[in-house]
């Protein structure tokens, strides 16, 4: 097998382009690494070998015909099992689903494979992405490569998992509660949670239409912001798309973080921690003190209710779009998800209605109190170490329902508000699994995160870290 | 909704929504369908007259503008 592993996605894609590399070697590595890592880690719902091997050969033709190519040209991905491609199964992570073949391509898949990008396989999911943990009760529960018997995080738990294995260069996913940026902290990686609105959601698997977000999980920061510009940008088959073209983040990710002020808050985000995640994320928040940025302290407002607010939106649009199959279907869909359906029947109309309402209120009021004196803010995003599967599972003991509630304790406002946040790997905790800190940042301010995420990141080396050799792995840094 | 009873869960779940739940159930939903405090909801409906849902959009472009 090639050994991809000097390489980062970025990286490689150079290498594919100068011909150090053919698309086909770095497909046939990495699509060997994912079936020798399914026994133990169960990423894969299902694999495209076959067409992903055609389109690399494609490639490849393309490049010795001296043909343009493409930012990710030939680059191998994989994707959470909700991007609709036509013609194959999308099973959403579903008992329901398992069968329902998609009629159009999701239009960020489309702008990947305009980009150059190969799609290997549709990697595990929370059951329709409505679970925390990575949990999935129809295709087995997805294996955490650092301690298979600790969760993935989810929703998006496959491309949290076969990204840090190194047995894809990077993954879609969606974040409506914190299902990229959970997934990425406790698997080790990078992920990018959108502003809602940037990114076109036509195509993807709606959970919650507030909510909502899609956006990539790679090994590094350059390597989302590579992912980003190809996605992001108006569309017009989804109206939520903002009407706008996207800063290029690429070019100014280099920038460096003196002149920025970073945020870090004395209240909420911070109240839940165990004292060794409090010494990891004080020390995360050294290093950007270090390295040049203004660290100042500030004291967001609302978040408790902005947390509530979230989880009446969520609740209530998930249980609509899922009423039908609920009423004729309930026992496909597992113990977990149709407790959660059952919950968003029963909120009034007019607490859903206020909760949008009051929704440009939150953002102003936190705005006011964070943007208006940082350019970022600083949270974690899992509180505590990485829990077992067990711990979190129906039955975990008497802490399960408080460990689930805290599992999206940090992220959840943030949906709520709409804005992008960019997860990078800050440590490990004395379990051996990964800590993650969020940047949080303005609306549509992705360059400014990835640019504050890019400078934490080359003062760091915890994004080079990986899980133990014997998963076995083609790609990577 | 404060207050509200495990039997009027059940009864809403069967008649308005066509489902139907476990007693158990019924209670847990009645613990938990109202998250917010009395003060946030009283902000909430103050507000309801002068605000609609697509307020968060303009909030967010307001954001946008002041950035370039």
């Amino acid at each position: 097998m090639t050994d991809l592993g000097e390489f980062d996605l970025v990286g490689l894609a150079a290498a594919i382009r100068a011909r150090k590399i053919s698309a086909r070697e770095a497909t046939e590595a990495c699509l060997a690494a994912l079936e020798a890592a399914q026994p133990r880690l169960n990423t894969v719902i299902r694999f495209d070998a076959e067409d992903a091997l055609a389109a690399a050969d494609a490639a490849d033709r393309a490049l010795a015909r001296g043909q343009p190519a493409g930012p990710l040209h030939g680059v191998p991905l994989a994707h959470k099992d909700m991007f609709y491609r036509k013609g194959k199964v999308a099973t959403c992570g579903s008992q329901i689903r398992r069968d329902f073949v998609a009629d159009k391509t999701a239009t960020v898949l489309q702008r990947l494979d305009a980009a150059g990008a190969l799609q290997l396989a549709a990697l595990n999911m929370a059951e329709f992405a409505y679970g925390p943990s990575g949990h999935n009760a129809h295709f087995g529960h997805c294996r955490n490569p650092w301690a298979p018997d600790h969760i993935t995080g989810g929703s998006s738990s496959g491309s949290g998992a076969a990204v840090a294995a190194r047995l894809v260069f990077g993954a879609l996913g969606s974040d409506t509660g914190g299902s990229i940026r959970l997934p990425a902290s406790i698997c080790g990686v990078t992920g990018l949670k959108t502003t809602y609105g940037r990114v076109s959601r036509a195509g993807a698997m709606p959970l919650s239409f507030s909510l909502d977000t899609v956006g990539p999980l790679a090994q590094t920061v350059r390597d989302c912001a590579a992912i980003y510009e190809a996605i992001a940008g108006p569309d017009p088959e989804d109206p939520t798309a903002l009407d706008l073209p996207v800063a290029a983040a690429a070019e100014t990710i280099e920038a460096g973080i003196k002149g920025l002020r970073v945020a870090v808050p004395t209240r909420y985000f911070l109240d839940d921690m165990s004292e060794e995640t409090s010494r990891l994320f004080a020390a995360a928040a050294d290093v950007f003190r270090r390295i040049g940025a203004e660290i100042v302290e500030v004291a967001p407002p609302g978040c408790e209710e902005m947390s509530a607010l979230a989880t009446i939106v969520l609740a209530v649009e998930a249980s609509t779009i899922h009423g039908k199959w609920y009423r004729e279907r309930k026992e496909d869909y597992s113990g977990q998800v149709r407790a959660r359906i059952e919950l968003g029947f029963h909120h009034p109309a007019t607490r859903y209605l206020e909760a949008l309402m009051l929704r440009a209120r939150h953002l102003d009021g936190f705005g006011a109190a964070v943007f208006a004196h940082a350019d970022a803010m600083l949270a974690p995003v899992l509180p505590f170490a990485v829990p077992t599967i067990a711990e979190t599972d129906v039955g975990g003991g008497p802490q399960m329902g408080r460990t689930m509630s805290l599992l999206t304790r940090c992220s959840r406002p943030v949906n709520y508000l709409g804005l992008p946040s960019l997860t990078v790997p800050a440590g490990f905790t004395a379990n051996g699994l990964p800590f993650g800190v969020q940047i949080v940042g303005r609306p549509f301010a992705e360059e400014t995160i990835l640019r504050i995420g890019r400078a934490y990141e080359r003062e760091t080396d915890w994004h080079k870290r990986r899980p133990p050799a014997e998963v076995g792995s083609g790609a990577g840094a | 909704m404060a207050g509200l009873s495990a039997d009027t869960v059940q009864r809403y779940a069967r008649e308005a929504q066509d489902i139907e739940i476990s007693g158990e159930r019924a209670a847990t939903i009645a613990a938990a369908v109202e998250p917010l405090t009395g003060a946030a909801r009283r902000e909430a409906a103050k507000l309801a007259f002068e605000s609609e849902p697509a307020d968060f959009l303009r909030a967010q472009r307001r954001w946008l503008e002041a950035k370039r």
